[in-house]
This record gives C-alpha cells, structure tokens and sequence, in this order.
C-alpha cells in the first residue's frame, strides 16, 4: 500500500461539550480518490477544517503529507501542496474571475497556466465578470479552477459538484478522474451523492458521529458485502437465528433478504437448508452499504 | 498579492473618509476670516480631532475576515475567509499586511488632507508654518495608531460592521472620558491632537506619542495572539 497522504489517529474535536469527532482514525493513500461519507454533522466539514490548519484538535494527531497538520508552520508548508475547495462556494465578491486568477497564482510558483486556460474553457468562465455576479454552479467552478491549477499533490474538496448542473457535475467528475491519473494527485472529496462516490472513488470512508465506521477500498467493501434473496416455499412461522455476518434481514412474505458482510458462504448454507428455498446473491451499492449503517446507527 | 487584495478592500473607503474629511476642512477653512481667537481655533481642532478618529475605524483590518467594499454587498464574505485561510500563508502575515496597509493608508490620506489644506486653501498659511503642519501631520500619525490597532484587534474577532460599531464607539467614549477627568496633558493622546498640538506648542508631545506607540504595539500583540490562536 502506498504511503498515507493524509492520516489521522484518534482525532477529537468538541464544540461546546458536543462532540464533532470522537477518536477518528484515517488513512487516504497517495493517488488515490477517496470519497469521505456521512450524514449532515458526521463530522466530514470538521475533519477537512482540521486538517487545513483551521481547527485544533482536542486529541489526537492529524499529518497531511507526514507533517503535523496542527503545527502553524506545517500548515503553510501543507497548504502549499494542497488544492482546497470549501464547503461555502465563496470567493471575494469583489474581484472579478481574472483578478482571483492573478491573486492565487501569486502565491503557488508551480502554478500551470494551461490547466488554468483548460478549466476557464471547459467551464466557460467569463474572465471580466466579478464573482458577486457568477451563480453558485460558476462559483464552484472557479473554486476547482483555482485548485487544481496551482498543481497540488492533493485535492480536498468539500462538496466539490454542489450546486453543479449534472452536465457540469460529469465535467468536473471526469477532469478529478482524469487529474488524479495523469499527474497522480491524490483527492479527497467529501459529498452527499454517493452516485458519483461510486462513480469516481476508488476508496472511501464512512464516517458516522465522528468516527469511522467503514473504511477501504471500494473493490474490497463490494466483495465484502453481498446482498442475498432467499425465496423459501412456505412463509417462516419462526424467525432465523442467521449466523454472524447478517447485517439487515428483511422478511415479506416467503422472500428473505439479507445483507451480508461477513461469513457469506455460511449465510447461503444456512439459507439454502431452509426448506424449498432458492437463494440468489447480488452485488451491493455504495449507496445499499451506507443506507445500512446510517439505518444502524 | 495580499497587499492587492486589501487595497480593493479599502480603496473606496479611502476616498470616503478622505472625502468627508476634506469636505469639512474645506467648509470651515474656506469661511474663516484670520486673524481668529485662539478658543475658536481649538475648538476647530477639537472638531478636526474627532473627524481623524474616523479613519483609524473606517480603515483598519486584521486580514483574514474579509471585508465589504464600503455599502457593497456582505453575500459571500464569511465563506471567502476559508479561500483566504487556505492560502500558503502565516496568519501573522495576512494580519500584518492587512494591518499595515490600511495603516499606510491613513498616513496617506492624513498627509494628502495636510497637502490640500496648505496648498488651496488661504487661513493655514497665515496661522502655520510649513514646518508647524508637517510636525502635526506627524504627530496625528502617531497618535492614531493606538485607536488604529485597537481596530485591528477588534477586526481579530468581530464582523466588519461591528468592528466599526465597537471602535468607534470606544474611542468616544474614551474621547468623553478625557475631557471628563482630568488626564494628565503629557500622556492625553487626544490632546496632543489638539490643544497640545505642535500648531500651538511648536514642540512634539513626546509622552503621548510614547504612549500611544506603547498602546499601538500592545493591541497588535494582542490582535496577532487573537489570529494565531483563533478556530475558523
């Protein structure tokens, strides 16, 4: 596995007495897209807040590139490398998009100006228009504009297709696919779409009050989990004690459906011994594994 | 670049304050028939005194709340912090040059108010010296930088509207509690703007000057210890 680009341990962030993290642990490998998952107040605007330097923890450490991101100074160093898009598509209202385009370029000496002339093109950013007249979706993009062409080692975007139309939501998904393999940027993305999670990620995290509750990568958590329907030929008068693994069991009638996680093949054993009963097995979504832990949770 | 940013902060807010300041010197300036009794003039300095206080407010910034262009739009300034902190750069440098550029600009338009009244306009020259204004000019620079890092430690943690709200009105109060109790002259930094100005004393006010340059390094301390330890 390569080295972590971005790595926490029993990180802790309380506002108030609430707990906002309650010992998160993560490991986003280099040039890997990593989707970050949860619900609203999971935790996922913290993380990102911590590890750019904005928000101490209360426990814990957090490095980004190896170095300490609560440390003043290796936060500029890391915030050197990094292409950032908030949560809030805000940039200042009165500059327009050529300005902001001088003003950041200043501060990044790696800066490509052809990624910059590509994106202005591709999202058909007006250069003279101020930014208090372009729409959130043009926000948005101006924002992603200005972090990937100062050329960082990594992307964390917060919501990054948040207020995108779904043409310009498959742009920008297929500029990060694109970006992350042509130049080996490591993103890491937090988003509500678990679709275009799925589409673009090739590890992800969920994250569930402050703590991971799944996290790999995407191909292992599908082989993980499976889903199973068991149409049986009479309905159960008894319910089954499935063996361990069974995460959700839904009975209707003579159909059972079980998602499994773990010790599949002695699920199906057990499935397949129940009386008259044809068992087929599917692969699960994204969305499937996330809906069960948020039901759970 | 920050220093860019700034200036399109601030630039119509110079203009304002200049402009203000200008249309009341010139108002009264342009009406006075010399030679004047030294009350009246006092008076009129006092005036002038509170005027200049305005700039200090108006003016000041800590860097990385980013600020109105004077009556424009608030939409988006609190999410556009996060682009700012973003940036490879210290928080003491977004502080400091944001700080020392809205500083530079009150010298400036404090010294473009001085040119304008000596050279367009009659009654200084008849009470002043070239020498006399300069000495003021510097005088007020240095005193204002007290109430002008008081609004920069404001601006460390308040809005841009509260932070004029919260300056301006400290430092009338602070005006009102001058003239209410008596300070000593010597380190009555609102007097060395005014009665003991180097118009009328033709000498520097050391000590309020001293003290106020001591007040200015405090709050900037305390303004940079806000930023660097501050969450966002």
């Amino acid at each position: 596995m390569a080295d972590p680009v971005i790595e926490t341990q029993e990180l802790h962030k309380s506002f108030k007495g609430n707990e906002a993290l309650s010992g998160l642990n993560l490991n986003v490998p280099a040039g890997s897209i990593f989707g970050f998952l949860g619900r609203n107040g999971a935790g996922k605007t913290t993380t990102i807040k911590l590890l750019m330097g904005f928000l101490k923890p209360d426990g814990g450490n957090a490095r980004v590139f190896g170095l300490p991101a609560t440390d003043a100074d290796a936060s500029v160093g890391i915030r050197r490398r990094v292409g950032f898009v908030a949560e809030e598509k805000d940039l200042y209202p009165y500059m327009t998009v050529q300005q902001i385009i001088r003003f950041t370029r200043s501060f990044f000496p790696k800066w490509r100006d052809d990624l910059g002339e590509r994106y202005l093109r591709l999202f058909d950013l007006p250069v003279s228009r101020k930014i208090s007249d372009l729409s959130k979706g043009m926000r948005s993009k101006l924002m992603l504009l200005l972090a990937i062409s100062h050329g960082a080692e990594l992307l964390i975007l917060d919501e990054p297709t948040e207020g995108l139309d779904p043409v310009a939501v498959e742009d920008v998904l297929r500029e990060l696919v694109a970006l992350a393999a042509a130049e080996g940027t490591t993103i890491f993305f937090s988003s509500h779409q678990l679709e275009e999670v799925e589409q673009i990620a090739d590890h992800v995290c969920i994250i569930d009050r402050g703590a991971a509750v799944v996290t790999g990568s995407l191909d292992d958590l599908k082989a993980q989990y499976q889903r199973l329907r068991i149409v049986l030929a009479e309905e159960l008068r008894t319910p089954v004690d499935w063996v361990d693994g069974a995460e959700h069991v839904r009975q209707e009638g003579r159909t059972v459906e079980i998602l499994a996680r773990r010790n599949v093949d002695a699920i199906l054993n057990q499935a397949r011994a129940l009386p008259g009963a044809s068992v087929e097995r599917f692969p699960v979504t994204l969305k499937e594994i996330f809906m069960e832990h948020a039901r759970r949770n | 670049m920050l220093w860019y940013k700034g200036w399109l902060e601030t630039r119509f807010r110079v203009l304002f304050v200049f402009g203000i300041i200008l249309f009341w010197v010139v108002l009264i300036l342009r009406n006075i028939d010399p030679p004047l009794p030294r009350a009246v003039v006092e008076n009129l300095l006092n005036s002038l005194t509170f005027f200049l206080l305005m700039i200090p407010v108006i003016l000041a910034g800590a860097g990385i709340n980013t600020q109105r262009i004077l009556f424009g739009t608030a939409k988006g300034l609190h999410g556009s912090m996060y682009f700012t902190l973003s940036l490879p750069v210290s928080r003491f440098r977004l502080l400091a040059t944001r700080a020392g550029l809205g500083m530079l600009e009150t010298i400036g338009v404090l010294a473009a108010l001085s040119c304008v009244a000596w050279f367009m306009l009659p009654a200084p020259r008849v009470y002043l010296t070239c020498s006399d204004l300069f000495a003021y000019w510097m005088t007020v620079c240095i005193c204002i930088s007290a109430f002008y890092s008081l609004s920069v430690f404001f601006a460390t943690f308040l809005g841009d509207q509260e932070q004029m709200g919260a300056s301006g009105i400290l430092i009338m109060i602070l005006l009102l509690i001058s003239r209410a109790v008596s300070v000593p002259s010597s380190v009555n930094i609102f007097r060395a703007m005014g009665q003991s100005s180097p118009l009328f004393t033709h000498t520097f006010p050391w000590a309020s000057m001293g003290v106020s340059l001591g007040a200015a390094g405090i709050l900037f301390l305390a303004a940079m210890r806000v930023v660097q330890t501050r969450e966002y």
